[in-house]
């Protein structure tokens, strides 16, 4: 039974590990970025969220309607300000770009909020947990699973169904037919970077609720995002969930068998699929 | 124009300044235990291994085209080959620094097969997580005494003026290895194919350059290099541990010397490593706030000068201190 | 006829870097015409196009569409404003059906007034009935010559007053050819003028009302496809007079 428990909470812990990979699958897939910072700005978002959630007594619920907009807004100034000068073929510019960014980031929430780690209070839901024939399972990872599940699905859907979905993929396939045809690359590139950026508002929230941030912790949260889009396999939204999920399952069954193994562990399953299938679990062939 | 009366230049009246100086400079370093104050000492050893570590980052990344963001792996491997051998063999550390390229050069290559295949920036995150997973091993690891690190006890059988000249000795073979031995490669038929290599993979392939083979020897290459700096900053440290060995911070280093220094260029870093030093020298008491700078400096330096400060420079004077390229001439129009 | 052309280009010219490949060049093109634009390889006849829709960055001129000076505005506004290139390569986008490469460009289209009727899916699946067979296919599994009907429904779902097509004969077996180009004058009917790009010149007279030929970067020889000779097609083709038995 423990063992099942354990995968439970891997799948559960999966699902934040899945909001932190979609967005980062989004745009890689269209810009070819990868933003070095991208765990840095989870970060930011979450502290954002606290100090508003303190100072003015927010519930979590408010707090998420809060870091999408604002997220949404960091993304996009992100793509006009820095990003949108690097995009092209050559992968240099843009990484040592959002590395000096995740340098600076990082420092600056040092001056602003301090090493101190912090968490969002979000009263009884800490605690609650269902149980259901035998097995336990924490109502806030619940909660996380399935809005990581919901923000897959509708991504998924605007990716294929709508006018900027198009647009995106178009401009992700060529470019300058995609110009020729109408898009504002520049302006769709920065939409992109919206959504993926609010979509790690989300992801604070849940960070903040479950356990503490601190400024330091965005090179984690990176690594784990990258993992989990290796291994489900790049350029598939529904591949980066499911590797958030492969991702969280072997963290937690690594630390059921030795807690100070968890993280590496996880590290070793990335390591292996890059050995045996580096396209990834879910890519088609 | 007759073939046989053009002559091909190797140098310029700038290197014929600059190399013979680097190597006074190079000489005199052995000699400071004798005249300088210890504090000195040890800032030349630590710029040293900024350097070195640096040149290693500009090779794989200047002209491997490989961006890497976990050279730490190999600092720290090979800090920790430098302990254990001294620890565990009971070498004499100061012979054992160059047996520290062992370890990190076992690990490149097989590190390096796996992560080629991601693509370039998956490719720089994947390299930090080889590092992370290095560390987390060594963290775990009781016979290296796992976070708590180990110490070089074996330096306590050396006075502090025999340490000193050891590893002034040390820090002069590293350089001339480093930035001397980039240099010399980048000069020869190699580093001609390395040149083409990174300035069009396809194009250097289609003329009988093997790519794979370069970059995996580049990649192996600059980890021996990095090995052999971590080994001897640690020893000029005493202490090792994996949070220190295996820290990140070393690619910030890295990276800001390198791009703002100047990548592709065997000056670029050296400059850099010298404004690194200084600012952080002058600056580092701010803490965070002059992070801060250098991080958003590296940023600045990628969006609009990703040559660096050696790229500016020269377009407005073409004076290099190391020279790679031949330029031919006629032999009536050389100046004297 | 003494009306504005729809498209004119005075003095245009453009380089790649260093390279000059158009030297004041002027052009003209009217309502419902079809032109064609002939010349060797490298004479600057895609490089003139690019320009026009702001691929290429123009060194000097202008170029007027529909009344407005066009020389500055961005690429991407262009389909909004009625000019659609169907690019040599025909530059479809991998990986999307066929139904998506149109709706993309439908997505984007000029605003039609009323009265006009519209290019709508339904009527590019009536005009290449092929394509409505494979709506929902990848565009990489289609033929060379479906590919180019998407291509150039791609460029018709932006409601063009003009479409600029860019070598669409390239790679394709003649009889192919002949279906897509006799696709050309049900297009004219609709009101769109049309620039044709073309390295066959007996296909390119025949299909167009006026032919203008290109020579390194100039324009060598315009008139009416029915007015010109052999002779002086190919004199202003490779630029001498050639002697011809």
């Amino acid at each position: 039974m423990k063992w099942i428990d354990a995968i439970i909470q891997g799948l559960l812990l999966g699902g934040l590990y899945a909001q932190y990979a979609i967005g980062m699958s989004l745009m890689f897939g269209v810009m070819r970025i990868v933003n070095i910072a991208h765990g840095d700005l989870v970060v930011l978002l979450a502290l954002i969220g606290i100090s508003a959630a303190v100072a003015f007594g927010l519930g979590p619920g408010f707090v998420i309607l809060l870091l999408v907009p604002v997220g949404a807004l960091v993304g996009w100034v992100l793509q006009r300000g820095i990003l949108n000068f690097v995009v092209g073929e050559d992968p240099l510019p843009s990484l040592i770009a959002t590395f000096g960014l995740s340098l600076a980031l990082q420092n600056f929430m040092l001056t602003i909020w301090s090493a101190d780690t912090r968490s969002l209070n979000i009263g009884p839901l800490a605690l609650q947990s269902v149980n259901v024939g035998g097995l336990h399972a924490g109502v806030l990872p619940i909660i996380i699973f399935a809005v990581a599940v919901g923000l897959t699905a509708l991504l998924d859907i605007v990716l294929k169904s709508t006018r900027f979905g198009r647009g995106l993929r178009a401009a992700a396939a060529d470019k300058d037919a995609a110009v020729l045809s109408g898009v504002d690359t520049k302006s769709i590139y920065a939409q992109a970077t919206a959504v993926a950026v609010a979509i790690l508002g989300i992801a604070a929230v849940f960070q903040a609720a479950r356990t503490t941030v601190s400024p330091s912790d965005g090179g984690a949260q990176l690594i784990y995002a990258f993992e989990a889009v290796i291994i489900g396999g790049m350029g598939s939204i529904w591949g980066a969930f499911a590797g958030g999920l492969i991702l969280g399952v072997a963290q937690v069954v690594g630390a059921y068998v030795n807690p100070s193994w968890g993280i590496l562990i996880g590290h070793l399953v990335f390591l292996l699929v890059l050995i045996f299938r580096p396209q990834g679990l879910m890519a088609r062939q | 124009m007759n073939p046989s009366r053009v002559l091909v230049n190797r140098h310029t009246l700038s290197s014929k300044i600059a190399i013979p100086l680097a190597l006074c400079l190079l000489l005199a370093i052995p000699t400071l235990p004798f005249w300088a104050p210890s504090g000195q000492i040890r800032l030349v050893i630590e710029l040293s291994c900024f350097i070195a570590i640096a040149q290693m980052w500009n090779l794989l990344a200047g002209y491997g085209g490989m961006v890497s963001v976990g050279q730490q792996a190999f600092i720290g491997a090979g800090g920790y080959s430098l302990f254990a051998l001294s620890s565990f063999a009971g070498l004499n550390p100061f012979l054992a620094v160059p047996l520290a390229i062992i370890l990190p050069a076992v690990l490149a290559a097989p590190s390096y097969l796996l992560l080629r295949k991601l693509d370039g920036p998956y490719f720089a995150i994947g390299t930090w997580v080889l590092a992370e997973t290095f560390r987390l091993i060594t963290n775990n690891l009781d016979v290296v005494n796992a976070g708590s690190g180990m110490t070089l006890r074996a330096m306590g059988s050396f006075t502090p003026h025999q340490r000193e000249i050891g590893l002034t000795v040390l820090c002069a073979l590293l350089l001339l290895v480093t930035v001397g031995g980039t240099f010399l490669l980048l000069r020869s038929r190699l580093g001609l194919a390395l040149t083409a290599m990174r300035d069009d993979p396809v194009s250097a392939a289609s003329q009988g350059v093997n790519v794979n083979r370069m970059r995996f020897a580049i990649y192996v290459v600059a980890a021996m290099g990095t090995g052999l700096a971590g080994a001897i900053y640690y020893m000029a440290q005493l202490r090792i541990s994996p949070t220190s060995g295996f820290d990140p911070y070393w690619s910030s280093i890295c990276i800001f010397i390198v791009m703002v220094g100047g990548i592709g260029h065997i000056e670029g870093p050296i400059i850099g490593a010298l404004l690194y030093f200084f600012a952080t020298r002058i600056f580092g008491q701010y803490g965070a706030s002059y992070l801060v700078v250098l991080g958003v400096l590296t940023m600045v330096m990628a969006l609009f000068s990703p040559t660096g400060l050696w790229g500016i420079l020269n377009r407005i004077r073409h004076w290099p201190w190391f020279p790679v390229s031949h330029t031919v001439v006629r032999p009536d129009t050389v100046q004297h | 006829m003494t009306t504005t052309p729809l498209l004119s280009a005075r003095r245009l010219s453009a380089s790649y870097g260093d390279f000059q490949a158009l030297f004041s060049v002027d052009f003209d093109i009217a309502t419902g015409e079809i032109v064609a634009l002939i010349g060797a390889n490298g004479a600057g006849k895609s490089t003139m196009l690019k320009t026009f829709v702001g691929l290429v960055a123009m060194r000097d001129g202008e170029v007027r569409f529909d009344g407005h000076d066009v020389s500055r505005m961005p690429a991407h506004k262009l389909p909004a404003n009625g000019l659609a290139l169907v690019p040599e390569g025909r530059r479809l986008f991998k990986g999307m059906t066929v139904e998506d490469n149109l709706r993309v460009a439908g997505d984007r289209a000029r605003a039609i007034w009323s009265g006009e009727t519209p290019w709508t899916l339904e009527r590019l699946y009536d005009l290449f009935p092929i394509l409505g067979e494979r709506r929902n296919q990848q565009v990489e599994k289609l033929s060379g010559g479906q590919q180019q009907m998407v291509a150039i429904g791609r460029g018709l779902m932006t409601q063009p007053k003009l479409l600029l097509c860019d070598e669409i004969s390239l790679g394709l077996a003649p009889k192919v050819i002949g279906e897509i180009y006799e696709m050309l004058p049900i297009i004219r009917q609709t009101g769109t003028a049309i620039l044709l790009v073309e390295q066959d010149v007996s296909l390119a007279q025949k299909s167009s009302d006026r032919v203008f030929c290109m020579l390194e970067g100039r324009i060598t020889l315009t008139g009416k496809s029915t007015d010109l000779t052999r002779e002086a097609i190919a004199e202003a083709y490779f630029g001498a007079k050639h002697e011809m038995d």
